[in-house]
């Protein structure tokens, strides 16, 4: 029943996205002269949250138009085939819920690999992933890597080599997350952005 | 060299007798409509094979019970029930004597009352480890290098017990994109097929153990020269989300969104891979036999399959590289296997579809439930897992016989 109810508002919500205002709904936030409406809340979501829940949602869209126009002014962008392959890797892995060829989906994995393109070439070439700050990582937070981590230093140096790998992706994770957060906040007094909910 | 007939044991005579006459009554009986699907197969694990009483009372049973075809496990884990030139012989069969060749026993039994034999051979499942195989031409003694390497940079020579449980492995699996493995696994598949004549070669364990493993540094390597982008091991934590589907937010979900398209790239390489190691083997086979039957026992789920284990069945559908599938659709219900069915049938074109039966895992009556829930289904036959869960619940073959000799109703 679950499925069918997610499945349904997923629908819902892309159709929401093809059709413009007023099914639209509500304008929630515009960045530089575009408008982010509950619509594109609802495609996030699959339902319209209220309270902090929306606004860290609006928060989170305005975000990801932020990104997307930096990756813009890099005249970076998606082809049709980047994005029929996309596409095609996505049903291979997941056999989506609806038909992959619609627009707005369509639209919406040009941006992502708009995005994930400025990301490769302008954020992840920043982070620098050294082993004594994957070593400062781990040491700083064992408790996200095993149930009961050593007390001391030394032992904890030692198991470092097991868990290596998996502190390089979180630790890559979290650098990319604070220099993407960086480059927004630079960005985001030119993109004149405005957010209409409490 | 094709097994030789030899005189027929007391329990075959019997059995044979008694078929004959039974056949011979049918024949006088008005012609009741078979119920579908029309192939009745058994998988026979390797516990089946220690002796020759255990496989003239797997033959005996299996012709008693009208089963046209067994699949029998004769490449467990990198070990042989056959005479091989390059797989070390079953410990297992240690006390037989030194004639005493399981796959050609099965063969010459199985003629006489006109089952099918497949070769099942186990593909990447290697060996269980911790240690070391003791048969020094053991494949993993010969090529250590070809097991796989865990996201954690570790082989899974180095993992205890312990941790291959905690890792969702069974034991050590050759890395399916090790350049040499294919080929090498094509010509003990080939010399299967040019010694023995068998009906069929069916392929099993052919996948990575899980997501978790796949991260030597050749494969690796291998893959960004192929696709470029990042090197994967940085994907080796990352979970594909099953929200791939709604717009990625907030600067958690966007990096997370690189990772997965990263992931999704990785995901398909892997399955090509494995799609390499198929490809080859049917090749090889094909050029021993044109006329045998080549198929696989992939995971019931082909997105899970694809994802998790790196089995892109579908495309292997597509491409033509099996005459028969036989998915391993142990836990499902009739309606959700007959839904399966009618999926497939749109993607499948000329190869068969055996659906896979739990008969380990459910009461004895359920394949037979299962079989009369599938006779309006696409499906070419059903195929039960195991023989010795049909010894073990023995009304499991006579009601799944009731099933198939009922009249179809009006």
């Amino acid at each position: 029943m679950k499925n069918v109810t997610t499945t349904s508002l997923l629908l819902l919500a892309a159709a929401a996205a093809l059709v413009p205002s007023p099914a639209a709904g509500r304008t929630l936030a515009v960045v530089g002269g575009k408008a982010l409406t509950e619509a594109d809340v609802l495609a996030v979501h699959g339902y319209l949250p209220q309270g902090p829940e929306l606004r860290e949602t609006v928060e989170g869209l305005v975000q990801r138009e932020i990104v997307l126009a930096l990756a813009r002014g890099k005249a970076l962008g998606a082809s049709a085939g980047e994005i029929d392959r996309a596409a095609a890797l996505a049903v291979k892995a997941f056999r989506p819920p609806f038909p992959t060829n619609s627009e707005g989906y369509r639209r919406r994995l040009g941006e992502e690999i708009t995005i994930a393109k400025y990301l490769d070439r302008y954020v992840y070439p920043r982070v620098a992933v050294t082993e004594e700050a994957l070593r400062a990582y781990f040491a700083a937070r064992p408790g996200e890597f095993m149930k009961r981590p050593p007390r001391d230093r030394e032992a904890l140096g030692k198991l470092f080599p097991r868990y290596r790998n998996e502190v390089l992706y979180l630790y890559v994770k979290a650098e990319m997350r604070r220099l993407l957060a960086e480059a927004v906040r630079e960005a985001r007094p030119s993109l004149n952005v405005e957010i209409y909910v409490d | 060299m094709r097994p030789e007939a030899k005189p027929l044991p007391v329990t075959l005579r019997a059995a044979l007798a008694t078929l004959l006459l039974a056949a011979a009554a049918r024949a006088e009986e008005p012609s009741a409509a078979a119920p579908p699907p029309p192939v009745r197969a058994l998988w026979v694990t390797t516990e089946t094979l220690y002796n020759r009483g255990e496989i003239e009372r797997l033959v005996a049973t299996a012709a008693a019970y009208d089963v046209d075809a067994l699949f029998v496990q004769v490449r467990r884990a990198g070990d042989a029930y056959y005479r091989s030139e390059t797989e070390p012989r079953s410990r297992k069969l240690e006390g037989q004597p030194e004639d005493f060749d399981p796959l050609a026993e099965t063969i010459v039994c199985a003629r006489l009352f006109g089952l099918e034999v497949h070769a099942w051979l186990n593909v990447n499942y290697l060996w269980p480890g911790p240690e070391m195989p003791p048969a020094a031409n053991h494949l993993a003694n010969r090529h250590a290098e070809w097991i796989t390497v865990g996201r954690d940079g570790r082989r899974l020579t180095r993992y205890t017990k312990r941790e291959m449980a905690a890792a969702d492995t069974e034991g050590w699996y050759v890395d399916p994109a090790v350049k040499g493995f294919a080929p090498y696994f094509a010509s003990v598949a080939a010399e299967v097929v040019r010694k023995y004549g068998v009906d069929g070669l069916h392929l099993d364990f052919i996948r990575y153990p899980n997501y978790r493993f796949g991260y030597g540094k050749g494969a690796r390597g291998t893959y960004l020269r192929e696709r470029g982008g990042q090197d994967p091991i940085l994907l080796g934590y990352h979970k594909l989300g099953d929200e791939f589907y709604r717009p990625a937010v907030g600067y958690g979900g966007l990096v997370n969104r690189w990772l997965d398209l990263q992931a999704l790239e990785w995901l398909d390489w892997r399955a090509d891979q494995v799609t390499n190691v198929v490809a080859a083997t049917r090749a090889a086979v094909k050029e021993a036999d044109p006329e045998v039957q080549f198929s696989a026992a992939p995971w019931a789920n082909p997105e899970h399959a694809y994802r998790y284990v790196g089995q892109d069945w579908l495309g292997w559908y597509d491409r033509g590289l099996v005459d028969v599938m036989c998915p391993m659709t142990y836990w499902g219900e009739a309606p959700k296997l007959a839904s399966l069915a009618r999926r497939l049938a749109r993607r499948r074109g000329e190869a068969r579809l055996y659906m896979g039966v739990g008969a380990f895992n459910h009461g004895p009556f359920y394949p037979a439930e299962i079989a009369a829930g599938l006779a309006q289904a696409p499906v070419d036959g059903v195929i039960l897992f195991d023989y010795g869960s049909c010894w073990r619940q023995p009304e499991i073959l006579p009601a799944l016989a009731e099933t198939y000799a009922a009249p179809e109703s009006p």
